[in-house]
């Protein structure tokens, strides 16, 4: 149980993480994603191809080229898609914004603080 | 604050840099509150006790020697019975100094802590902070 220091200066801190532009626009971005079916389903077409070469490739044989076809065609669409791939942008942004963020906290504790919230074997 | 897209150029880079400034500063507070817990202080005391307590150095030194020395046999997963029975005892003698235990409990008291709050960060911004926050992105990122 954190104490109410602790409870609001997380608080506090989530609040202003969530102005910065690089989380508004990961969390926007993954708002479009959702509420597209169509970029849904190209990814889930994307995911089911991947699965399917991976799986041929784990059983010791080479995917056909009527599977690699599909699957090349799958990642043409993903590319083409304006809301999956501005997702994607916003979730590398993001993934490079949190971490020179996370060193700021560092900083002011003395120690790693990314290290030390990283979950169980992790 | 005006929503970025709604202001010039000039301002929208403006509000942006006082957002980033602003979360920064942030970032500072919640780790000088970090810092300030009684967690955070009851670990310092232990790593400094661990440090003054030559029977803790000379169990970690034991330990540490004899793990350089199996290296190679513990990553090639070929270390003989005999041999890893030896480290399980260096390791237990090690965890059975006093000043050691204390230091595990207060590491993991505070890491506690860290997770604790990593989780309303990430409950406020719809991210998991903890899984993002390394720049290796360890096994999760």
């Amino acid at each position: 149980m954190l104490s109410t220091e602790l409870q609001d200066a997380a608080v506090a801190f989530g609040r202003a993480l969530l102005q910065a532009p690089a989380v508004a626009a990961s969390r926007a971005a993954a708002e479009a994603f959702e509420n597209d079916p169509a970029a849904q389903g190209l990814m889930a077409d994307l995911r089911e191809q991947q699965g399917s070469v991976a799986r041929v490739q784990q059983s010791g044989l080479a995917p056909s080229q009527e599977q690699v076809d599909r699957l090349r065609l799958c990642q043409a669409a993903v590319r083409a898609n304006d809301v999956i791939m501005a997702h994607l942008r916003a979730t590398n942004e993001v993934k490079t914004y949190l971490p020179a963020v996370a060193l700021e906290v560092s900083a002011a504790l003395g120690t790693d603080y990314g290290n030390l919230a990283a979950p169980a074997g992790c | 604050m005006l929503h970025p897209t709604t202001l010039d150029p000039a301002d929208r880079a403006a509000a942006t840099r006082a957002a980033e400034a602003e979360a920064l500063s942030a970032a500072g507070a919640f780790g000088a509150t970090l810092r300030a817990s009684p967690e955070f202080t009851a670990l310092m005391a232990a790593d400094r006790a661990l440090s003054k307590d030559p029977a803790a150095t000379s169990a970690i030194e034991a330990f540490q020697l004899r793990q350089a020395e199996l290296r190679v046999e513990l990553m090639m997963g070929v270390l003989p019975d005999a041999q890893r029975v030896e480290l399980e005892r260096l390791q237990q003698a090690t965890y059975a100094v006093p000043s050691v235990t204390a230091y595990v409990a207060a590491t993991a008291a505070f890491q506690s802590v860290c997770r604790e709050t990593a989780a309303v960060v990430s409950a406020q911004i719809g991210i998991d902070f903890a899984a993002n926050c390394r720049s290796a992105g360890g096994c999760c990122g």
